[in-house]
């Protein structure tokens, strides 16, 4: 808190000359009505200095400064915080506990910001420079303005639970400024939104969202109604205009009740619980491929082992052990920390230790980027070098093994006697006739001819290997194909559908 | 019911095999092919569950089963890269904006009757 500016914005002056008494000149009320971090001025005689000093404390104020005129003082008074609003307090040891694309500013700060990362997936992390600028650009203005984080968030499950941990971790933050346009696919702005205002089911599913997986697996439900119970949320979403995120952020840590838009927004101080360490527990890697019907046994499997992980310690707590055990036990661990001491020689002088690299320390002051170690990049042929019309022919050929493969895979079954896979067979054939006809007529490069046409050939000798005779009966008028209006084979073949671009050799 | 078990099993041999030829492309350090081979062994799993609650014959069940069970380790079997990122995004797949490994799994879309018991 800044006094003196506070001082300077001083307004209200009372004039007591003459009084006898503070308590009758009624000094005690106007500083009971006096709000928080405003300011007073008060002219009184000098014999009631010793009078005012004791009830400026008594009211929670502090006398800045007193003016003496000679015949009376003038004191400047301040309304002090009451402890439980200003109460500032440091995040876990950890904090933040969880990687993930943000930055870091002040740590008191009562506002995190949350950028909706509405771009392709895969492309952060680790390449935090494909973040679209517009996006960066926001990030960075809100940490700049006074956001304690400040980061983009694209998938409604990780990406939310890794949110959850960080701010659980400092009670400071006390508002989430979700803002950007939300992540198309994803709706993880929504999930937030839906997170905060109706929590999360029995299966762990957030409440009323419109994503497609919304569920939080891998962290406590204790640290989602913590998260729930420490925010406000300020929703933003679809605002990309970075005065209107300035003017969020700079309103959440005012301490003064400040309107912004339908809010009305100050800085009430830290939650007033101990903050929670939290950390992912991956128990499951990929919500996104959960199907509903798995939830039930999936969210009993958690948390049967959240209970496992739970008993040992109320029994901990349980037991009380007299000095002679404590004696015993003690005897036997410094038995087993001289045997692990030997152990620990015979390896070194097998091996070297690796000592054991230290966590990188992340500064505090200044705002940092805490992405994830980068992996190596799979390993992919490069097509780059390619020119339109190779890029063409090359992927027109990728479809074909998954076609004949889907057709072989036909022909095991009872479409070998029906009418639909000849069709199919003798459709890819023609088409791989005309593919190879069209390469041998195009220019480009006879090392690549050659190659394409080496895999046309393998292609149509194994699509000799299928059946191509017309005239067998459709399987499904024989009664024996009964999936319905599809048709496995013709499915197979459609393969190739999948293939759009280059879309100017695609007539 | 056997109807429904028996139709759903004649689509995971042809989307197995189509995925095993893709898993010899750039496919295999995709996650659209790590997300169908999970599908086709989710789909198999929920299918033998379905299986083993329904009211068939022990034995045709049995014979359902082992299928399963073999298509399952087809599905296992399929090979991927440890680290398997959207290949197109990597600038790897131009295809357009189709995907070879979803196309194969969607296949078994195809298999519209009779409805699950």
């Amino acid at each position: 808190m800044n006094k003196e500016c506070c001082k300077t914005n001083a307004a209200e002056l009372l004039n007591i000359k003459g009084s006898c008494c503070l308590e009758t000149a009624g000094i005690r009320q106007h500083l009971k009505d006096l709000m928080s971090g405003n300011t007073l001025k008060i002219v009184f005689d000098p014999p009631l200095r010793q009078d005012m000093e004791n009830l400026v404390a008594e009211e929670n104020c502090e006398i800045l400064r007193i003016d003496d005129e000679g015949e009376s003082l003038t004191a400047t008074i301040w309304k002090k915080q009451s402890t439980t609003e200003l109460l500032k307090v440091s995040p876990v040891v950890d904090y933040p506990t969880e990687e993930g694309c943000f930055l870091r500013g002040n740590h008191y700060s009562p506002v995190a910001v949350v950028v909706m990362l509405n771009a392709p997936y895969g492309t952060m992390p680790p390449e935090v420079k494909s973040i679209p600028p517009e996006i960066d650009k926001l990030v960075r203005l809100a940490v700049e303005t006074g956001a304690a984080l400040s980061g983009t968030l694209q998938t409604e499950n990780i990406g939310i639970e890794k949110i959850v941990c960080n701010i659980v971790g400092n009670p400071n933050i006390r508002h989430i400024v979700l803002c950007g346009i939300d992540v198309e696919g994803h709706h993880s702005g929504d999930a937030i939104r839906a997170l905060i205002e109706n929590g999360v089911n029995e299966w762990r599913t957030i409440i009323g969202s419109t994503a497609v997986t919304p569920y939080l697996f891998n962290i406590p439900k204790e640290s989602i109604e913590r998260f729930r119970k420490q925010l406000t949320l300020i929703n933003l979403l679809g605002e990309m205009n970075p005065e209107v995120i300035t003017k969020a952020v700079w309103s959440c840590y005012q301490e003064k009740p400040t309107p912004f838009l339908n809010y009305t927004l100050s800085d009430p101080g830290a939650y007033p619980e101990q903050p929670m360490s939290c950390r992912l527990s991956w128990r499951v890697k990929q919500p996104e491929s959960i199907e509903e019907w798995e939830l039930k046994d999936l969210v009993k499997g958690i948390e049967e082992e959240e209970k496992a992980v739970a008993v040992p310690q109320q029994k901990e707590v349980a037991v009380k052990v007299s000095e002679p055990k404590v004696a015993a036990i003690a005897s036997c661990l410094s038995r087993i920390a001289e045997e692990l001491s030997q152990i620990a020689k015979i390896l070194v002088e097998e091996k070297p230790i690796v000592p054991v690299k230290e966590a990188p320390v992340v500064e505090e002051a200044k705002p940092v980027c805490v992405v994830k170690e980068e992996t190596p990049a799979a390993v992919a042929p490069a097509v780059v070098e390619l020119t339109e019309k190779e890029l063409y022919f090359h992927n027109q050929l990728r479809a074909y093994p998954g076609i004949l493969a889907g057709l072989s895979a036909c022909d095991k079954d009872m479409c070998h006697n029906g009418c639909s896979l000849p069709a199919a067979v003798t459709s890819i054939t023609k088409k791989l006739a005309k593919l190879k006809k069209d390469i041998e007529g195009a220019s480009i490069s006879k090392k690549k001819r050659e190659e394409f046409l080496a895999r046309i050939d393998g292609f149509l000798e194994a699509a000799e290997g299928l059946p191509t005779e017309p005239g067998q009966p459709c399987q499904k008028t024989l009664g024996n194909c009964t999936i319905g209006k599809g048709c496995l084979a013709t499915g197979a073949a459609d393969l190739l559908k999948q293939i759009t671009e280059p879309a100017s050799l695609m007539q | 019911m056997s109807n429904y078990f028996t139709n759903q099993l004649r689509g995971y041999p042809v989307v197995l095999a189509a995925l095993q030829a893709y898993s010899k492309d750039i496919c295999r350090n995709c996650i659209g092919q790590e997300g169908s081979q999970t599908k086709v062994k989710k789909g198999l799993k929920k299918l033998s569950i379905d299986l083993k609650g329904s009211s068939m014959p022990e034995e045709e069940k049995g014979a359902l089963l082992a299928h399963i069970d073999s298509l399952s380790s087809e599905a296992e079997a399929i090979e991927l890269s440890e680290d398997c990122e959207c290949q197109k995004t990597a600038g790897n797949c131009k295809i357009g904006t189709g995907c070879f490994p979803l196309g194969a799994l969607n296949i078994l879309k195809l298999i519209t009757e009779p409805g699950a018991p």
